[in-house]
């Protein structure tokens, strides 16, 4: 069977158009996915000290306390659905933030969506002692959990420039905050 | 002879007691008006002195207190200034040096010392304190110290490219400059506030101003420390925010003995030898000893006891300055049980990877080594076999080679001889020791 070529829209009449109806809800269909297959990644946003690693698994609702939905100050959650942080942090904290970032319409109908997956670490908490580093760590994390996921309502998840260009992972972030930003993409139609 | 502070009779300057010149006359009336006026006020306290800066020590002082006015300003300083005046003219004083009263430290922060004819001072009520353990040897200090009122610069920034706004704010304070402050180096975190709220303070690269000598050409003369620092990070997990010292739970001590109880009878010696670990691995730290019954056993600052007189008492080994310790049960009496002790060496429960070591393990009576050989086995529990290597050299050595490091599990190395047993936990670590990572 031969692929259709993405970039010729097919002949399915004048009406039909992508509406890219999954945007909004990337964020949350991801986290709520992270939240059901994987653990690591939310002890490293639980604990401070050098052995998170090694602490038990936390409970779906340890886990939902960590996420922001809107209270006055953000400072105190550590898993967002949107980039930036307007609340100054007092604390040695690593976030994650889990948004839509750049959307791409290859013809009316068939596009794809690029997901930022964005990891901060207080330098004076990254090194662990199983001779790791905090944020490669939950950068490797997300990577094996979502590479490939087939994350509800979105589609494949891939990590994989022959899909999207900007599939990649770099550094990001600021001391004393050091960050690593992941990009995945996923095709919408 | 009686007189009024500020009347003095011609005729003392001429017949003067002790002064050969009128200027010694004057210094000389000056301190006997002292002494005949000193306590004729409402402003004279009983405080307590320390015997000289940096000593700790303090003792009882009369002294008359009273406010200070700036002299830049001509403004009351307010009630944390205060002025000393002694009673002795040549009362030693000292910038630094500390007082206690009113429930306050207070420290000398300016002197008329120098061709003054009081005995005064100023000193600052101290309105917090640092603290902070020593990483190096895990001695918690305590300093006293006056912070100034305002921040400077209080603030929020974001700096560009930051996804973060960061905290802004240079504190100001002062200490006294001695052997515990002089430990505080740069980039050192304090915690300062309450309970409830603690911010973290970090000392500045330039912040650290210990160069006001006393003395011209005295570097060591310094006796106030100046610390500027910056607004920096709390850790809840690592730190003690409950007590409010930095830092406390990424330095974690465990100290054992190799006996909990002992016995022996009079002019017998016991070797109390103390493990210590440094975040779960083997460390060396200096311990203190100490008898709750001297007349009954003493120890040495080595841990060797001697037993003395028929009765019980207790031992308790403590690393120096930490409050972690423990203790030994001691009696003494004419027929005691055997005391036995399996020891291995060396005794680090760790091997670097790639690294082996053969262990030695003997059995002791009275700390007498015999001659007795082991069964050594080793519970291998979760380790994968691709991480370690085991063998039973014979029956007192034993070999444990560490290929691969394993930082989920560890290996237990049981020896045992007839009804003596001893389990040996040794850790797989990785090149280096990962045991103070942040």
């Amino acid at each position: 069977m031969t692929t259709p070529n993405p970039y010729i829209t097919p002949d399915i009449g004048d009406t039909a158009y992508n509406d890219f109806r999954q945007f909004s809800v990337l964020s949350y269909n991801c986290i709520k996915y992270l939240m059901n297959n994987n653990e690591l990644v939310w002890k490293l946003l639980q604990w401070n000290d050098s052995d998170a690693w090694n602490k038990a698994n936390l409970t779906q609702e340890e886990k939902a306390a960590l996420i922001y939905s809107g209270q006055q100050d953000t400072s105190q959650y550590r898993v967002f659905m949107d980039s930036k942080q307007p609340d100054v942090l007092m604390t040695e904290v690593a976030l994650l933030r889990i948004m839509p970032y750049y959307a791409v319409g290859m013809n009316r109908t068939v596009g794809y969506v690029e997901v930022s997956m964005e990891v901060f670490v207080h330098y004076k908490i990254n090194h662990m002692t199983n001779y790791k580093t905090r944020m490669d760590s939950m950068a490797e994390e997300l990577l094996a959990t979502f590479n490939g996921s087939n994350v509800g309502g979105l589609g494949l998840l891939s990590f994989d420039k022959m899909a999207d260009q900007s599939s990649r992972l770099f550094m990001s972030g600021q001391i004393p905050f050091g960050g690593k930003q992941l990009i995945f993409s996923t095709y919408s139609a | 002879m009686a007189y009024n502070y500020k009347y003095i009779p011609a005729g003392l300057l001429i017949t003067g007691k002790r002064g050969k010149t009128p200027k010694d006359d004057y210094v000389s009336l000056f301190q006997e008006t002292l002494n005949n006026q000193f306590y004729n006020s409402s402003d004279w306290w009983t405080i307590q002195e320390e015997t000289y800066t940096g000593s700790r020590e303090y003792v009882e002082l009369d002294v008359r207190i009273n406010h200070v006015i700036s002299t830049e300003t001509g403004m009351d300083l307010g009630d944390d200034w205060k002025g000393l005046l002694f009673k002795d003219i040549d009362h030693a004083i000292e910038l630094g040096k500390r007082y206690i009263f009113d429930g306050n430290t207070w420290m000398t922060i300016n002197t008329e010392f120098y061709k003054g004819l009081a005995g005064t001072c100023t000193v600052r009520r101290c309105n917090n304190v640092l603290r902070w353990i020593d990483e190096p040897t895990g001695i918690y200090y305590e300093e006293p110290c006056c912070v100034k009122y305002e921040l400077k610069e209080p603030r929020d920034y974001a700096t560009s490219g930051s996804p973060f706004k960061t905290p802004g704010g240079f504190m100001h304070m002062w200490t006294q400059f001695n052997d515990n402050t002089n430990e505080i180096r740069e980039n050192q975190r304090f915690l300062l506030g309450n309970p409830g709220h603690w911010t973290a303070y970090k000392v500045i690269g330039s912040g650290l101003n210990d160069f006001r000598g006393d003395i011209t050409d005295k570097n060591d003369s310094v006796k106030l420390l100046v610390i500027d620092l910056a607004v920096d990070y709390v850790n809840e997990q690592l730190d003690d925010i409950t007590n409010g010292i930095a830092s406390v739970n990424k330095n974690i001590y465990t100290l054992t003995l190799n006996r909990a109880i002992a016995e022996g009878k009079i002019g017998d010696t016991i070797q109390l030898i103390a493990n210590i670990t440094y975040n779960g691995d083997t460390a060396t730290r200096n311990v203190l000893w100490e008898t709750s019954g001297f007349g009954i056993a003493s120890v040495t600052d080595m841990g060797l006891v001697t037993l003395k007189k028929n009765g019980t008492c207790t031992i308790t080994a403590t690393i120096e300055g930490n409050p972690v310790s423990t203790t030994c049960g001691i009696t003494v009496k004419a027929s005691p049980a055997t005391n036995v002790d399996i020891m291995i060496s060396p005794d680090e429960n760790y091997i670097l990877e790639s690294e082996d070591q053969i262990y030695e393990v003997w059995l002791y009576e009275n700390d007498v080594i015999q001659g007795d050989t082991f069964t050594i086995t080793c519970d291998t529990r979760a380790v994968p076999l691709e991480c370690y290597g085991f063998t039973q050299v014979d029956g007192n050595h034993f070999h444990v080679w560490n290929k691969l490091r394993c930082i989920t599990s560890y290996l237990t190395v049981n020896c045992v001889s007839g009804t003596n047993t001893r389990a040996f936990d040794i850790y797989l670590r990785g090149a280096w020791l990962n045991d103070n990572a942040g």
